[in-house]
């Protein structure tokens, strides 16, 4: 009789142990080891929170943001689910949601700086808590919540690698749009206030990058120029060109590295004496070429060939951007033209 | 759950950033530094579950202006340089364009804006498609500019999505310090219908909000989110919460994102709000801001709470001047202001 007892005694005891081992829930250091279940509130019905869930997961699926090819994909986790929780309810667990439970500070309002402590509770994919010892001692209501933990963790699971799959979709286009910004910043014709000011004004808000259409307008630039080719001496001259493109149109290629355009501009320089001129320019991935006819000064009707620099484009190039404006403006080219011209 | 949260900084960011590139990222270290100390306060915060992740985006800002900079720069000493001197001073980072410069470029260049928000999207879904979206949860701490940046965001997000995808996860807390996200958008009269960035019970259906949880913070003496301020009566209690009492002096700039985190009141409710009741218990919150001197009791505190009151007095004149017909209350502010300004100078 001793021995029938002892033996079973060991006997419960495995099976407790074997149960314990067994629904062993992830822990989490900031909670305390054992929870007392009286914190739990009354009348608390995790089936009726994990319904919700499913519930709000087929409005998901049925939603015009998830991609048609993927909804079967996501109904079939919900319907997983749902099956997995209507074996639950015919084993009429009543006691499952214990340690899937947290409370959920979402519906917590906040009254004169402080919570008001009025926490809804949240169904967990993991018990966030370590499943009290009494509990714990029911070998099959713990296999029952170890499951329970698991279908609704594969879920999530399975919920998240999908939703991940958008969200990389959505990351590597951003990516792609941001680098067209960036390319069009340091590769791009170099903008003046006001040339930003209109081109924002007809720019796509339902795209993510920039136009591919750029205007410019009156739009400054230092330059050289070549004397002009029929000149009556026969000799070449360089000078420094002041150009204000009055209006000008740029197309950009895709990637935002490269562009063409050209537009109409006003050109100041003393090639032949100071001169004052109209002409052409023609822009493409940083190379500015133009052509002008001097219609005032001293030798009218002449043709300069120019360059313009763009110095907004070159910002990181010293050279470019720094030492050949200052060699204009140095007049090492030839007698500038850096006082305003005496139109009279 | 970890929590990974976004931080978002405000306007004049660059001060003292040239180019914009060299001290990326460590504008953040002072106010993570700040959030880490107050998380490491409450026992039942596990600290590796914070993460905290600086977005920037006056980088954008610095890029335009550097370059009309160079642009002005070239020009001196030709007969366009009076026409082009006043770009050098964008470059200039005093108080104008340091700080005011962030927003008029934001607001008043839609190419710039376009940049920024394209800028801060890749930010923060580079992170989001790092870390996914299981056993994280996604929150942001915006200040000052920072809060329009990141609604305007979330907004075009939300609602354009990106190559016709929506975003598959709903960012869990918004929280946004000083914030100015209403007034960027003064001229616009449907801002409060169409905002997605709303916590559900809010008007909208629950899967059309992109948070769920928003909550402000405003000092009563701060001037930009007090001229016109973000208040929502509609909205749920459950989800939404305005602080807008912080009565306190930690230096002159109260507008400062440290001088908000300063407030035991701030730092406690968004860590309460991201690690829950248990880890942040409301007693713990209590006693925080019981303990907590909003003015030191010698001479200058006295000083800075008269001076904190008066600013504040002001400033409430000039948002109740507000007619909520926003096409005249910028005329009605303007006014308020002046009158204000003239019955400060005649006390």
């Amino acid at each position: 009789m001793k021995g029938s007892l002892f033996l079973a005694l060991v006997l419960v005891l495995l099976s407790t142990l074997r149960a314990q081992a067994e629904c062993d829930p992830p822990t989490f250091d900031k909670f305390p080891a054992e929870w007392p279940e009286a914190t739990l509130p009354a009348g608390v019905d995790a089936r009726a929170k994990l319904q919700n869930l499913i519930q709000q997961t087929k409005a998901y699926v049925t939603s015009k943001e998830i991609p048609a090819e993927r909804q079967g994909d996501f109904k079939r986790v919900a319907d997983f689910i749902d099956g997995k929780l209507a074996e639950l309810r015919t084993k009429k667990v009543a006691e499952v949601e214990l340690g899937f439970l947290q409370p959920r500070v979402c519906g917590a309002r906040i009254e004169n700086g402080l919570p008001v402590s009025e926490c809804e509770w949240e169904v967990l994919a993991e018990p966030s808590i370590k499943v009290p010892l009494p509990n714990a001692q029911d070998h099959w209501k713990c296999e029952v919540q170890t499951k329970f933990a698991a279908y609704v963790r594969s879920g999530h699971e399975q919920l998240a690698v999908f939703a991940a799959e958008l969200n990389a979709r959505i990351a590597d286009a951003l990516v792609k749009y941001d680098q067209a910004w960036t390319q069009l910043i340091n590769n791009g014709h170099s903008q003046y206030p006001w040339e930003v000011a209109l081109n924002g004004a007809w720019i796509n808000h339902k795209s993510w990058g920039p136009n591919q259409n750029f205007a410019v307008l009156l739009h400054p630039a230092l330059g050289a120029g070549v004397a002009n080719v029929d000149n009556k001496n026969g000799q070449a001259a360089a000078a420094a060109i002041l150009a204000v493109e009055a209006a000008g149109y740029l197309r950009y290629f895709a990637n935002h590295k490269q562009y063409v355009g050209g537009g109409l501009t006003a050109t100041m320089n003393n090639l032949q004496g100071r001169q004052i001129g109209l002409g052409v320019v023609l822009h493409a991935s940083g190379f500015s070429l133009g052509v002008s006819r001097d219609f005032w000064g001293e030798h009218e009707d002449e043709v300069a060939v120019f360059w313009l620099i763009d110095v907004g484009r070159a910002i990181d190039d010293n050279l470019l951007a720094k030492k050949i404006p200052d060699l204009i403006k140095k007049r090492r080219l030839s007698p500038a033209i850096l006082e305003a011209p005496d139109l009279e | 759950m970890r929590q990974l949260v976004f931080l978002i900084h405000g306007m004049g960011n660059s001060a003292n950033d040239v180019l914009g590139k060299a001290d990326l990222g460590k504008w953040a270290d002072e106010v993570t530094k700040v959030l880490r100390d107050a998380a490491a306060s409450f026992p039942g915060i596990d600290g590796k579950q914070l993460e905290i992740v600086p977005i920037q985006y006056d980088d954008v800002f610095r890029s335009h202006v550097t370059r009309w900079n160079a642009l002005a720069e070239a020009l001196v000493g030709t007969p366009l340089e009076s026409l082009t001197k006043w770009m050098k001073a964008t470059d200039n980072q005093d108080f104008l364009w340091g700080n005011l410069g962030d927003v008029v470029l934001y607001r008043a260049f839609a190419e710039v804006r376009e940049h920024v928000l394209t800028h801060v999207a890749r930010q923060l879904f580079e992170q989001i498609k790092k870390n996914g979206t299981f056993d994280v949860q996604y929150s942001i701490i915006a200040h000052s500019l920072g809060t329009a940046v990141a609604h305007d965001a979330l907004q075009k997000l939300y609602t354009v999505g990106v190559d016709g995808n929506k975003p598959a996860l709903q960012i869990q807390n918004f929280f946004a310090l000083a914030n100015v996200s209403r007034l960027v958008w003064v001229n616009d009269g449907k801002f409060y219908e169409e905002t997605r960035v709303r916590p559900p019970d809010s008007g909208l259906p629950a899967n059309q909000c992109a948070v769920l949880n928003y909550m402000q913070f405003r000092h009563i003496a701060d001037p930009f989110p007090s001229i016109l301020r973000f208040t929502r009566k509609d909205w749920s209690p459950e989800h939404y919460a305005s602080i807008d009492d912080l009565d306190f002096f930690r230096g002159v700039n109260v507008h400062a994102l440290t001088s908000y985190l300063a407030h035991p009141t701030v730092t406690s409710l968004i860590l309460y709000r991201l690690f829950g009741e248990i880890a942040v218990p409301v007693e713990a919150i209590k006693a925080r801001r019981d303990a907590f001197k909003p003015y030191t009791d010698d001479l200058a505190g006295a000083a800075s709470k008269l001076a904190v009151h008066e600013v504040a007095r002001m400033l409430d004149a000039l948002s109740a001047s507000s007619t909520g017909n926003f096409s005249t209350d910028f005329d009605e502010v303007g006014k308020a202001a002046i009158e204000a300004v003239q019955r400060g100078l005649l006390r």
